[in-house]
């Protein structure tokens, strides 16, 4: 509770702030940029009322896209836990041992990049929506329609698999009143399940497997043996 | 009548596969009892790649596949064009691996790689001499698991992407670089040495060896081989693929981790002598043999505490208080006589790796403390990184005591009444397992 309290506090003094910082740079973008402020502020980002600073910097030196395109850009201020299931990827390795030899000078698009960073899919090709599909476009720059059909298929089943874990425990759980049940429950949805998805979408197998599907086995079987107990006559 | 009854269960069993017209698509011991997903075809291409789905008829040059990829796949093309393979003398175009005809495409397996590099080949596998865990073999000991073959396969699917390092080299020479420079640096191997039972990023880049990577190593050079001299730490391939061999399994102190093993056999004895050789690089003998002995007697603390947290678990079973008991959960597809002969799995030689679902809580805390925290442990021991070997040994320490106070409450816990086979046989997911294989 006192936890959402200072959020809420925090959240609004970003907001104050954010759209002042988001107006200023606004004045001259929309005359400049049009189609990408329009899309911006269609974004999850705008409705949060985010500064454009927050990606972009404060510095108008020539480097503001550059440094929105780098994965720091992301991590550093909201991102910190999505980022992990990506830095394990074979993406997210790439990304940092080529380092400096990527140019984020160019846009994120055609493979420009050697390895594709947060930007490169979720804002492929300067798309400031974040409504994009990340999951198709960016992908097929480098791999086959077919690749990429049958990763996400094949994907969007596995989220389904783990869904139908944490289904089961709720089914089990139903009426419960164990706290412990309830926390367990609460790590299936909010973390592991969370993390299978995660792990799909970045190609990260330790978060599909370690971190996703055996750690759901676990709690799963953890619920039913506390449910099973109270049942005892 | 009994014996009648035994008797049909075994003909179902033998003849299940038949009998549902299944099997020939899976690999392995189990093939019978399991159909790969659609993604299987890419992680283990040689056994199940699927011919003939591409879009593109015709027979193509280099040239002109590299023409309409830019296109296409301009990302694969770039970094082709950066690669040893297009900078050499006489390049090495898309055809040479992937065949000519864009309706037979050819997924290129070790064996395409080796017919270039032979030498690599050889070495990799010279690893299956040594069994599992090695690279050569991960993939067909992965599908010959219980659990894989028992479990749906859009789940396991996750594991293949790890252990197609058997079977692609491009785990850690990503494609279409296949650099070797980038395969030398310990990152390229974390993708799949990282989690609960093999922490090998966090228990190296912890390490003294690891801080010094940390904060110097971009500015090595790493086109220079993995020789003394070369580097000023070394890191997981400096240390496991010496001056660059493929076979990394010579001087790892087999399974040491996962079960007890003595390091002073006559086959580890001279595992030890190889390792010593590879310390001396930077250090005298006296270091790499104090810190042998540090890592045995770890590992031998670490074996008396999980044998006295089996014996509490194998005590539980023979009272008959894990619950649900054996014969109340779903059996793997493949093991007819577990259907006759039920019995709870403990320890690693009686199959606990494969047995971390569908178990009692009580066997899922052990499977952890051993799979998870004594695994930790060792790597941190292994690796040099003192404090993480003793975060987990602490962790194994609750764990041990938790398990203990567990099994005293379940000894003065009473049970009846209970359907344990109900909540164990059913539910969503169980029955979904139950029908996929």
């Amino acid at each position: 509770m006192r936890h959402a309290l200072w959020w809420t506090i925090l959240i609004a003094m970003w907001s104050i702030q954010g759209r002042a910082w988001a107006e200023e740079c606004l004045s001259c973008h929309r005359q400049r940029d049009p189609l990408l402020t329009a899309a911006w502020e269609k974004s999850r980002h705008a409705r949060a009322e985010l500064p454009c600073e927050s990606c972009h910097g404060t510095a108008h030196d020539g480097g503001m896209a550059a440094r929105a395109r780098r994965d720091q850009a992301c991590v550093s201020a909201c991102h910190a836990q999505e980022h992990g299931s990506h830095a394990l990827s074979k993406h997210g390795v790439i990304a940092v041992l080529e380092g400096e030899r990527m140019d984020f000078n160019l846009p994120l698009k055609e493979g420009n990049q050697r390895a594709p960073t947060c930007a490169y899919c979720h804002m492929h090709d300067n798309a400031h929506d974040m409504t994009s599909v990340a999951r198709d476009r960016p992908c097929r720059d480098c791999h086959s329609p077919r690749f990429v059909e049958t990763w996400f298929a094949s994907g969007d089943n596995m989220v389904e698999i783990g869904r139908m874990k944490l289904r089961e425990a709720e089914a089990v759980a139903a009426g419960s009143a164990d706290p412990e049940v309830g926390r367990l429950l609460h790590g299936m949805r909010d973390l592991h399940l969370r993390n299978v998805r995660l792990g799909v979408g970045h190609a990260s197998p330790d978060d599909q497997w370690w971190h996703g599907h055996p750690a759901l086995d676990g709690d799963l079987l953890r619920i039913k043996s506390l449910v099973g107990e109270r049942m005892t006559r | 009548m009994r014996i009648a009854g035994y008797l049909l269960v075994i003909f179902l069993q033998l003849s299940w596969p038949a009998l549902a017209g299944i099997g020939a698509q899976g690999t392995g011991e189990f093939a019978d009892h399991w159909r790969p997903d659609p993604m299987h075809e890419y992680w283990d291409p040689g056994a199940h790649h699927r011919p003939e789905t591409e879009r593109v008829a015709g027979v193509f040059t280099g040239e002109e596949c590299l023409e309409c990829h830019a296109a296409i796949t301009p990302g694969i093309v770039k970094d082709w064009r950066t690669s040893r393979h297009a900078l050499a003398d006489k390049p090495v175009l898309c055809p040479a691996c992937h065949g000519e005809d864009h309706q037979k495409l050819i997924f290129p397996t070790p064996q395409t790689c080796g017919a270039c590099h032979p030498q690599r080949l050889a070495q990799m596998e010279e690893e299956k001499k040594y069994g599992f865990p090695s690279h050569a073999l991960a993939m067909e000991r992965a599908v010959d698991a219980k659990h894989f073959a028992d479990k749906p396969k859009a789940e396991v699917t996750s594991c293949l992407q790890c252990h197609s390092v058997a079977t692609k080299c491009d785990s850690c020479h990503t494609r279409h670089r296949f650099d070797a420079a980038e395969a030398r640096r310990p990152e390229a191997c974390i993708t799949c040495h990282s989690g609960p039972p093999h922490p090998d990023d966090e228990t190296f880049f912890n390490s003294a060896h690891g801080r010094k990577y940390r904060l110097e190593g971009k500015n090595w050079a790493w086109n220079n081989p993995l020789k003394k001299g070369n580097y000023p730490a070394p890191t997981c391939a400096y240390c496991h693929m010496r001056d660059g061999n493929h076979q990394v399994a010579d001087k790892a102190v087999w399974k040491f981790g996962i079960r007890e093993i003595n390091p002073t056999s006559a086959e580890n004895k001279i595992k030890r002598k190889r390792w010593m050789e590879l310390c001396a690089d930077c250090h005298p003998n006296e270091i790499g043999e104090t810190f042998f002995q540090a890592l045995d007697s770890e590992r031998s603390t670490a074996w008396q505490q999980l044998y006295n947290v089996e014996k509490i678990l194998k005590k539980l079973r023979s009272d008959t208080l894990l619950s649900p008991s054996a014969s109340e959960r779903p059996p793997y597809p493949m093991e007819w006589l577990a259907t006759v002969w039920p019995k709870e799995r403990i320890g690693f030689y009686e199959g606990q790796a494969s047995a971390f679902y569908n178990v009692s809580a009580i066997e899922r805390d052990y499977f952890e403390m051993w799979y998870f925290s004594n695994l930790g442990a060792y790597k941190g021991m292994a690796h040099g990184a003192g404090e993480m070997a003793k975060k987990f040994h602490e962790r194994m320490d609750a764990e041990a005591r938790a398990i203990g106070v567990e099994a005293e409450r379940l000894r003065h816990t009473k049970k009846e009444g209970v359907d344990w086979k109900a909540l164990w046989m059913r539910g969503e997911y169980t029955e979904f397992n139950r029908d996929h294989n």
